[in-house]
């Protein structure tokens, strides 16, 4: 190792990680401090900002995604509680708007109606598939590694 | 996981083998800030690199880890 110009080892290994992690929740704070001041101070529209939305948007569900995927920490639930549970979200959601914003106006159902239906569908559907992946990858893992043995 | 202190004995196994942090650092093939911190008790190595550094000192792995308070601390 005394002739590298670089070395690396499991410590520095570590420290990258944790300094990869305190500069992405940096960045994303940042990014949305932006869409902040641009939204509210500057007075821009959504669409003046919407690209740095999507990035906080895909920075912060691309990084939840991958800690859930990796970590294959979510209890694999059957497709009939994800369907409860998905029905559950869309009356909560439902009601929750209703009492805030009165009922939803049928003719615009694009921008009243389908973000209820859609968003939990998005997030649920999300999720059945990363606790699947999740835990068909680590039990994969489990199994070769115990063939190997 | 409980917050458990671990005690080593690193720096005595390496002296008795007479070598340097560099030249253990160098058979193990990390770095030699990496074997002064965990010597000093300021880094907690993996198993593997824990069980490198037993194969290059010839000691067993609870003669040079151990966690404090526990018997096998001198």
């Amino acid at each position: 190792m005394k002739n590298k110009l670089f070395q690396s080892d499991e410590r520095m290994g570590a420290i990258s990680g944790k300094m990869a992690f305190i500069f992405l929740g940096l960045t994303q704070t940042a990014l949305l401090a932006s869409i902040l001041y641009r939204s509210l101070v500057l007075g821009q529209s959504q669409e003046q900002y919407g690209d740095i939305r999507l990035i906080l948007l895909l920075s912060v569900f691309g990084y939840i995604a991958a800690r859930l995927y990796y970590g294959a920490i979510l209890p694999t639930l059957s497709l009939r509680t994800l369907f409860f549970i998905y029905i559950g979200l869309v009356v909560v959601l439902f009601v929750t708007l209703s009492l805030w914003m009165g009922w939803p106006d049928l003719g615009n159902w694009q921008n009243t109606i389908l973000p209820v239906v859609l968003g939990p569908a998005i997030l649920v559907f999300g999720y059945g598939l990363l606790a699947h992946f999740g835990n068909k990858r680590i039990e994969k893992e489990i199994v070769d590694d115990e063939e190997t043995n | 996981m409980k917050d458990f202190e671990m005690g080593n004995k690193v720096k005595v196994a390496r002296v008795e083998k007479d070598l340097t942090q560099q030249d253990l650092a160098d058979l193990i093939g990390v770095t030699r800030q990496t074997i002064g911190l965990i010597e000093a008790g300021k880094y907690n190595p993996t198993l593997k690199l824990c069980l490198a550094i037993t194969s290059v000192t010839g000691r067993s792995l609870d003669q040079l880890f151990w966690i404090k308070g526990q018997d096998n601390e001198e």
